[in-house]
């Protein structure tokens, strides 16, 4: 292979796509080294499936370049991929096909292709290879479609919102085996709009919002710089129309109470000193015979980091859309 | 193109037909419903009744002739002048007609006309049983070939050339569409396949689906009407893949941009619903006026069954029928080139 070696496997900069007026991404660079698992995270509509396509090289950046392997799309597009696997969201394979069949099908695609019986049962497909698609439940569906995106062996796997739409045990397989082809050479790609996926399968999250990169670094990183520390909260004991009071009163006593953010029957911080002003809450609210109904102290999470840098819970933007 | 990619996605297209059963027994069980009805709603009275002309005569023998055939049953006798003979006999009202010449009889047939020959010997043998078979009356003999006079073998070609017409655009252009829509195009976008594989895949799965269709509507004609093709069975052949060469790149081309097949479908069915009854499928185009037939000799349906016809009712060669193979040809490069401009895989 005439490839050039490069430390990167994927290295996009400044990628910008408009659609009219509307500027869908705008300026941002990834990057994926070997054996290197890169989690695009954000809400609907934030952008990534635009930029997932330009990487895939389905879509032509306004602006910005993209090197595979060393290799541009302008003048190596088939070489390219060659090297890449792709699984994209909401596509439909032939329904009358079996499993078998359809990876025949891609296999004749590419110069070289995966042993059909290993990745069968590599993806756990073995016992369905006779099935037609129209028969496959969501999660088969969906593993079929990852294992089409290894029939070629691919250096670097583009996997766009992987466990969308699935039941909480289908996604959980789905995981596992990307968990599995995870391999030192081999670097994935891929979207989600759900944080558990992004922490449990990448070693780097790039956090995307309104068609911009807020974040880029590991979940444990992420969380080092946003939210360092621990996550703790309380409820009031009090009726709708006294808590507005007492929450006001406890501010006025707790200036640190304002880096909070309100909650239905309290409050929940972030903070490195969580157990300190647990103690004075404590103090205050006996002074004033304000009754705390609940405590809770948690680490932080992406979720977390999520809300500090956009302003909304992940799980909010969505109910938007 | 790689011949692997090209034979598995053929596979691929031949299997999304021969498994989804509605697709399959549209195809193949369309054309043959269409010939039921039509075929029987319109084919004369299944007993053997024959009418036959005979020349109003002032002779003797003339009749002698007239009331012998006229009290023939099985046989019913028009008598009139020469000129509404022939006329009858060339719109096919009726198989034969006889005039006297002389002491003799001479026997006007039309040698295409279904009834022709069973009327000649249904009048053979009346004339045998009154004269004797001895001293039987002279007959000449005078054989014309004249168009086919049964609907139904006006209707089977025209069958044969709707079927590869409405599979084309609902097969081809439709699957185009709907793979569009579901993402397959672009999924296939980003793999090394290259776009002229998948493009000659649709044509050769077309291809294999023409076989059965034209299978059916020639074993379904000759088995329940006795359909037969007057000229050249590898004219008739030749142009049937003709025709389905510019009916795939009319489908392709319908189907290069849309996405939504609900708005696809529509498009195509005015285009079928319009095309067909323009293009004489179930009538004969004579009866339209002057402008429509104009208009319609345009159009490639038209060339296809008029081609068709020649071939299958009046014998004609395929050198006579290179004007709409020019017709054909034209569409499809036309839309062949129109299509490779407009494509789009997602």
């Amino acid at each position: 292979m005439n490839t050039r070696e490069s430390t990167f496997l994927l290295q996009a900069e400044n990628l910008v796509k408009r659609y009219s007026t509307t500027l869908a991404v705008d300026h941002v660079s990834l990057y994926v080294r070997p054996g290197e698992c890169v989690a695009l995270l954000g809400p609907n509509g934030a952008g990534k499936t635009s930029t997932c396509e330009m990487l895939e090289g389905l879509l032509t950046p306004d602006e910005g370049t993209i090197s595979i392997c060393g290799l541009g799309y302008a003048r190596n597009r088939r070489e390219i991929l060659e090297l890449i696997g792709v699984q994209l969201q909401e596509t439909q394979l032939y329904k009358k096909a079996t499993v078998r069949e359809t990876l025949q099908l891609f296999a004749s695609f590419y110069r070289s292709s995966e042993d059909l019986n290993g990745l069968l049962s590599a993806t756990h497909l073995n016992n369905l290879e006779n099935r037609r698609l129209e028969a496959l439940s969501g999660g088969q569906k969906q593993a079929l479609y990852i294992a089409c995106s290894l029939i070629n062996r691919p250096r670097l796997l583009f996997l766009d919102e992987p466990s969308a739409g699935l039941d909480p045990e289908a996604r959980r397989r789905i995981w596992a085996l990307i968990g599995q082809v995870k391999q030192s050479e081999r670097g994935i790609f891929l979207t989600t709009h759900y944080l558990e996926e992004a922490e449990k399968l990448a070693d780097r999250v790039a956090i995307m919002f309104e068609g911009r990169l807020a974040a880029q670094d590991s979940p444990a990183g992420l969380i080092r710089t946003y939210c360092p520390g621990a996550v703790w909260g309380f409820s009031l004991d009090a009726s709708a129309e006294t808590l507005s009071a007492q929450r006001d009163y406890l501010k006025l006593h707790l200036p640190w109470l304002h880096h909070g953010v309100e909650t239905q029957g309290g409050c929940e911080l972030n903070s490195l000193e969580a157990s300190k002003q647990i103690q004075e809450l404590t103090v205050v609210a006996r002074q004033k015979s304000i009754g705390v109904h609940s405590l809770y102290l948690r680490q932080s999470t992406l979720e977390d980091v999520f809300l500090k840098l956009t302003g909304r819970r992940l799980d909010e933007t969505h109910q938007r859309h | 193109m790689k011949l692997t990619s090209v034979i598995e996605l053929t596979k691929c297209r031949w299997r999304e037909f021969r498994r989804e059963p509605s697709a399959f027994l549209f195809v193949l069980a369309m054309p043959l419903f269409w010939m039921l009805i039509l075929g029987f709603a319109f084919s004369e009275d299944a007993f053997e009744h024959y009418k036959i002309g005979m020349l109003a005569g002032k002779t003797e023998l003339s009749h002698q002739m007239e009331s012998l055939l006229a009290h023939q049953k099985g046989l019913e006798l028009v008598v009139g002048d020469e000129e509404s003979l022939v006329s009858l006999l060339h719109r096919n009202e009726i198989p034969l007609f006889l005039k006297t010449e002389g002491h003799g009889l001479s026997l006007t047939l039309n040698g295409t006309h279904p009834d022709g020959e069973k009327a000649r010997r249904l009048v053979d043998e009346t004339l045998q049983t009154f004269f004797g078979h001895v001293e039987t009356i002279p007959m000449r003999v005078e054989r014309l070939h004249l168009p086919h006079a049964r609907y139904i073998d006006f209707l089977i070609p025209g069958l044969l050339a709707l079927s590869l017409f409405s599979t084309s655009l609902f097969g081809t252009g439709m699957v185009l569409v709907s793979s569009r829509r579901e993402n397959l195009l672009k999924r296939f976008a980003a793999t090394p396949m290259g776009s002229l594989d998948y493009i000659v895949s649709h044509i050769l799965g077309r291809y294999l689906i023409f076989v059965l269709e034209f299978l059916v509507v020639l074993l379904g004609g000759s088995l329940l009407f006795s359909f037969r093709v007057e000229g050249s069975f590898l004219s008739y052949l030749l142009v049937s893949i003709f025709g389905v060469a510019t009916f795939t790149s009319l489908g392709i081309l319908c189907g290069s941009r849309a996405r939504n097949t609900g708005a696809y479908n529509g498009l195509v069915n005015l285009l079928l619903l319009s095309t067909m009854m323009l293009s004489g499928i179930w009538f004969p185009r004579h009866h339209f006026p002057l402008w429509m037939q104009r208009l319609s000799e345009g159009l490639p349906l038209t060339a296809l069954v008029d081609a068709l016809r020649a071939i299958a009712i009046e014998g004609a060669g395929l050198t006579s029928q290179i004007p709409q193979l020019i017709i054909l040809a034209t569409y499809t490069v036309v839309c062949t080139v129109s299509a490779k401009i407009l494509f789009r895989w997602y």
